[in-house]
């Protein structure tokens, strides 16, 4: 909350650096949680902006966190954005008022260059030397003011991961803003306007020229290189090893997927038994009638349903962000280059498509990084065959009904449902694989792009960090849950209740209901899957977003006759008694590539300006979805799974 | 009959909203200019202007000429 301050002056403050130089980590020490993310989560790809309040409270600066830039011009659409932001030329956006130049202070030979091309744009700007107490500790040395000499820029030292890291920065962005001149002063050469500097490309020329004018300043700043923690360097040559490294990456993620199951446990039932309670309370406290059907049959059963999953989905958000914090993400994608490249891929394509493990809207968003179109428009086709974590609660549902929690291995180290949800995982890839491989030979040919990025060291991952990027993840899942998915729930409760059935009716009411009619009819379409009406019904509103199946589910079941509690342990009897296990098994790899999630749809409309890849990506999507859900029903009923095991 | 009204008002707003959420934004200024025309709303149609041509989502349309005409390489 930001107290009212009489005659506050606002400044626009751009944080401008490197990728992987401690940027968003300065601006989450500078800002707090007075953040506001621009439309969709992740890291750096799009626009988050945060206040900042100086200390003599007379200035409001509103600091903006850009797309991490090695230079002005760009190669990525990413860098292009900050260029826009930083010359004042993006549509909508006022051009900062003073630029903080954030490099990485253990790597300043190859950061420098972009300080030098922002002078030129001409906008005041603070030089933040980041990540200098680990830059000490290495024998980092620097003449801080001969730096500031030879630059012509403030230079402060800032450690983003530190209470009061950021005390000289936001001392000198007080000096800077109080000055009389300080915001219109100008630092470029007379009578060359910023646009004009920043948009030139670059010749080798020129590139020769900044990088000997970069090695002068250093000279002259008497700068003397960090060298490389040894025991890190060792660290390195496992974690790259080409055989060691892949197997270690491996294990890794699968250990991540257990934990994701068996951690979450303890706080998925106590909500759970929260919204079982509350059921059981409106029962009792509520007379018979619509107003309570709606309450309990569409709020609870639905809404509540998918809340459930919460834990779940903030354990597998806590280990992504643990692993983007600590540098080990980037050396991932450097692992994966080699194999990515033999499908038509580049290692560029792997933070991508790991971002669309959590949804595939960020991950989509995050192909901006790709400079190649073809390598760009094959990552978005495939983004949404990563399982993303709205597909966890239709997995954990339906593993929870038909996979026995069994203990396997050496010390009973894994459990049999986190085996199969991993198992699932590694379909999503597996096939994703293979669509690329397909694409490659079909149609975008594309000549490989060897993966050239810089590796950031090794460092403890920031808890501060870790917990504002769980906070952004709860409330994007909470509004979520709270907005859309309970709108459509109240939809599938009333299209589920009416009409009513006619009197002397028998069976369940939901089969005079509207939706029980469209599930009858989809039901002729899925039936060659296994798929029952009522899984018919639920894969309407899943449209809209994969995890409201569930909610619309526990709505479909619970006005099909069975009433009650309103928790997934209601509705976990229920599917396990009325679904044979080949009709699951169809089920979890009809999610595992079905195109149901409108949301991407249209991201990927946005991101390429064009119908013809949604219309591509839900078409091919749908082909893949319903004969993989056919191969495995009719393989399942082969092996005999296609007997019900009553409740 | 009162819960039949709540019922009726809170199906209604969800339809609403849903609908309204899935549609484009280029469609919704639209539904609040033809609004505003009839002198309803028009405080939400100005806003919502001001929110397209915002950063955000406009970002990325106020930058697709990077994409469609890469920059020349720089030597990396």
């Amino acid at each position: 909350m930001i107290r009212e301050l009489p005659e506050v002056e606002t400044c626009r403050v751009a944080l401008v650096g490197p990728p992987n130089c401690g940027k968003t980590a300065l601006f989450n020490r500078l800002t707090g949680s007075r953040q506001k993310v621009a439309n969709y989560a992740g890291v750096t790809v799009e626009r988050k902006e945060g206040v900042l309040v100086s200390p003599h409270g007379h200035t409001l600066y509103r600091v903006i966190d850009l797309p991490g830039a090695y230079s002005l011009v760009p190669t990525t659409l990413d860098e292009a954005i900050t260029r826009d932001v930083v010359i004042g030329r993006l549509r909508g956006e006022a051009p900062p008022d003073l630029i903080v130049c954030v490099l990485d202070a253990t790597n300043l030979r190859l950061s420098l260059r972009l300080a030098l091309e922002l002078k030129r744009v001409g906008v005041p700007m603070i030089v933040a030397l980041n990540m200098s107490d680990l830059a000490h500790r290495r024998g980092f040395k620097l003449d801080r003011t001969a730096l500031e000499c030879e630059l012509g820029l403030p230079v402060v030292e800032t450690v983003a991961v530190r209470a009061g890291g950021d005390a000289a920065l936001v001392e000198k962005l007080d000096q800077l803003s109080s000055r009389p001149s300080g915001r219109s002063a100008s630092v470029h050469p007379a009578g060359e306007r910023p646009a004009d500097v920043a948009l030139e490309s670059v010749s080798h020329q020129e590139l020769a020229a900044t990088q000997r004018e970069v090695r002068r300043i250093l000279t002259a700043a008497r700068y003397v290189e960090p060298l490389r923690d040894r025991a890190l360097a060792r660290l390195d040559a496992i974690v790259m090893h080409p055989i060691v490294g892949p197997v270690l990456l491996a294990v890794l993620l699968f250990l991540i997927f257990q934990a994701v199951f068996s951690w979450a446990e303890v706080p998925k039932d106590w909500i759970t038994d929260g919204f079982a309670a509350l059921g059981g309370w409106l029962e009792h406290a509520m007379a018979p009638g619509p107003l309570r059907s709606l309450l309990i049959g569409g709020v609870l059963n639905g809404a509540g349903q998918v809340l459930e999953f919460l834990p779940q989905i903030l354990v597998l958000f806590f280990f992504i962000l643990l692993l983007e914090d600590s540098g080990y993400l980037p050396r991932a994608a450097f692992l994966l280059d080699r194999i990515m490249g033999g499908v038509g891929l580049s290692g560029r394509s792997f933070i991508p498509l790991l971002s669309s493990f959590s949804c595939a809207i960020p991950g989509i968003m995050a192909t901006r990084t790709i400079p190649n179109l073809r390598d760009r428009l094959a990552t978005i086709l495939l983004a949404p065959i990563m399982t993303c974590s709205a597909r966890l609660p239709v997995y954990t549902l339906i593993i929870g009904a038909f996979i026995p929690n069994r203990s396997l291995g050496p010390w009973h180290l894994f459990n049999l449902p986190g085996l199969v949800l991993f198992a699932l995982y590694v379909l999503g890839v597996v096939g994703a694989v293979l669509v690329a491989f397909v694409m490659k030979r079909a149609t975008m040919r594309s000549s490989y792009h060897p993966l050239l990025m810089e590796l950031p060291e090794y460092h403890w991952p920031n808890l501060r960090n870790l917990l504002t990027g769980l906070w952004e993840r709860t409330q994007i899942f909470m509004g979520r849950v709270g907005t859309i998915i309970l709108a459509l729930m109240v939809l599938v409760w009333f299209l589920s209740s009416f009409p009513a059935p006619p009197p002397g009716a028998v069976g369940p009411a939901i089969r005079y209901s509207v939706a029980g009619m469209l599930g009858a009819g989809l039901a002729h379409l899925f039936a060659p899957l296994g798929f029952n009406w009522q899984i018919s019904v639920a894969l309407v509103p899943g449209l809209a977003a994969r995890e409201v199946v569930v909610a619309a589910l526990g709505t479909v079941y619970s006005l099909g006759g069975a009433g009650g509690a309103s928790a997934e342990a209601a509705l976990r009897p229920m599917i396990a008694g009325s679904w044979s296990l080949a009709t699951a098994l169809s089920l979890l790899t009809w999610y595992v590539f079905a195109p149901q999630c409108l949301s991407t749809l249209v991201t990927v409309r946005r991101e390429t300006n064009s119908w013809r890849y949604p219309a591509i990506m839900a078409g091919y999507l749908f082909v893949l979805a319903y004969l993989s859900a056919l191969l495995t029903y009719h393989v399942a009923l082969s092996l005999g799974g296609g007997h019900l095991r009553g409740v | 009959m009162l819960q039949w009204i709540i019922i009726a008002v809170v199906v209604l707003f969800a339809t609403g909203y849903a609908v309204w959420t899935f549609m484009p934004l280029h469609r919704r200024q639209g539904v609040l200019d033809l609004l505003a025309a009839r002198g309803i709303l028009a405080g939400a149609a100005t806003r919502h202007r001001a929110r397209l041509a915002a950063p955000g989502c406009a970002h990325c349309s106020a930058a697709t000429h990077t994409l469609n005409h890469p920059a020349p390489s720089r030597g990396k």
